[in-house]
């Protein structure tokens, strides 16, 4: 595989996806909603003195957890699937490059593509707490790369979808699909789980973890807070059995595992299939 | 040039190739005649490598399975659909060029062989469709392969464009450029191609020299006149 051809690929996916109406408003509504969360945040600390940044990381999170996977899987299913019936897919395959390069060009540059936006809304929100209060960048900083990371792991989720899908219409809608599984219903099949008391914390624990957001989040509620009441029960359970940094290692090689099995799974697909 | 050797293609259980033999020599014109579903445009894209098919093509005496990028250096493809890369005319051959390792120095040449060069910085969305299929020969070129695969070069253009684009093939033509298109039309083929292969049923039929360019009327047309013939 020749870095500079993946890098050009890359290069070129990026600024086809910022130039989606997708990606813009996208885009634009999640700086908009990190400001809005930053704002209430700033204004907390001034009424209650609560400090801004607990607040504000409280919120982001959750707004991370909901739009992150929103902005993400759609504008991975869109890709392959989309450019593969508007003839550039072809097209660039038709040239003198590899599956390969072209694969991880695709992947690599709709991955840069949505960590940028979450860039451009985090920034921004770092800049209005900044300039209205003490930051504390480290928590701050680990909300960052875990949306960021979060943000990797559902762009490859939506561009398995899109290989597997033949259509747009039909990867898009599977990436509202894989939305709600991931945001709501395997939330609820966990609290199912438990109210059935089925399982033990620890073992509902590693259940949940199987949803990337629920690593996501609970790697990033660990990074935001010592108190660990935030995590729940099981939470809790888990940091006595494994430790803080083991925990955190673990949840960061789950989300890493998520990537790269969901970037393998659709290379399968997509080295195998006709781009016709 | 192009050596396909028992090249197999199933889609979904259907056989759309069923074994395919051409060879198509440095410097040859050819012509894939045949009905719609025959096979004609699945051969041009396994020989491209976007369709997988079993058996063996080589261009160049480079095995596709082997060296793809290698064997795809030596092609230009024009595909049916026009499909850019980036907003603008340059821009877009400009990418293509860095993708082939080519020089960006001859893009305004090549702008301005298919008479695009006024509008080089023009956003290609904007083109009207014989822009874009001039603008999809210029990308094909870049590099100057020595093999151009067309498939249906003048599809929905008018009058005008189409004998534009045929203009400009006969040119690469005489000047040595192989080239492998498939069309419906038989006053494309009659005044591009050399020879004529006739595909049906993904196989070959029918494979015969096409000698009508100075045929006195009627057409001298060899064995397949009555693929060529029954075009529109």
């Amino acid at each position: 595989m020749r870095p500079r051809i993946v890098l050009l690929l890359a290069g070129r996916e990026l600024r086809a996806a910022v130039r989606t109406r997708w990606f813009l408003v996208g885009a634009v509504a999640f700086t908009l909603l990190a400001l809005a969360v930053a704002g209430l945040g700033v204004a907390g600390t001034r009424a209650w003195g609560i400090s801004a940044l607990d607040r504000t990381s409280a919120a982001m999170l959750n707004l991370v957890l909901l739009f992150v996977p929103l902005l993400t899987l759609p504008l991975g299913a869109g890709s392959f699937a989309g450019e593969l019936e508007e003839g550039t897919l072809p097209y660039l395959a038709a040239q003198p490059v590899t599956r390969a390069e072209l694969f991880c060009g695709k992947l690599f540059g709709l991955q840069a593509a949505t960590t940028l936006s979450l860039l451009l809304g985090f920034g921004a929100a770092a800049i209005w707490i900044g300039a209205h209060g003490a930051v504390e960048s480290r928590a701050f900083l680990a909300l960052v790369g875990g949306a960021a990371a979060l943000g990797v792991v559902t762009t490859t989720l939506g561009v398995l979808l899109s290989v597997a899908a033949r259509t747009r219409a039909r990867s898009l809608a599977a990436a509202i699909g894989a939305w709600l599984a991931l945001v709501f219903l395997c939330d609820f099949g966990v609290l199912a789980l438990a109210a059935a008391q089925a399982f033990g914390p620890n073992a509902l624990f590693t259940i949940a973890l199987a949803n990337p957001l629920q690593s996501a989040k609970t790697l990033c509620a660990l990074a935001i807070s010592e108190r660990l009441e935030i995590l729940g029960p099981a939470g809790i359970e888990a940091v006595r059995t494994f430790g803080r940094p083991l925990l955190a290692a673990l949840l960061a090689g789950g989300l890493a595992l998520w990537a790269a099995g969901g970037g393998a799974a659709a290379w399968l697909v997509f080295k195998r299939r006709h781009l016709a | 040039m192009i050596t396909l050797q028992d090249v197999r293609v199933e889609f979904g259980g259907r056989t759309v190739l069923a074994g395919v033999d051409l060879d198509i020599a440095r410097g040859e014109a050819v012509a894939l005649v045949g009905p719609n579903g025959a096979g004609k445009t699945t051969l041009l894209r396994c020989l491209v490598g976007l369709v997988r098919c079993r058996g063996r093509i080589a261009i160049d005496g480079i095995d596709t399975a082997v060296d793809p990028v290698g064997a795809r250096r030596r092609l230009g493809y024009m595909p049916q659909v026009p499909a850019f890369c980036e907003e603008t005319a340059r821009r877009s051959l400009a990418f293509v060029a860095k993708l082939r390792g080519a020089p960006l120095d001859r893009i305004d040449a090549l702008l301005d062989l298919v008479g695009l060069a006024g509008d080089a910085r023009r956003p290609v969305r904007d083109f009207s469709t014989g822009m874009r299929q001039r603008l999809l020969l210029a990308a094909a070129l870049v590099g100057d392969p020595p093999l151009l695969v067309l498939d249906e070069p003048t599809a929905s253009l008018d009058r005008a464009a189409q004998a534009e684009i045929v203009a400009l093939l006969r040119r690469l033509r005489d000047g040595g450029t192989t080239l492998l298109l498939c069309s419906h039309r038989s006053e494309e083929i009659r005044a591009i191609a050399r020879r004529v292969v006739e595909v049906e049923q993904g196989r070959v039929v029918a494979d015969a020299p096409l000698e009508v360019e100075h045929a006195p009327a009627p057409m001298r047309l060899l064995p397949l006149e009555r693929a060529v013939g029954a075009l529109p």
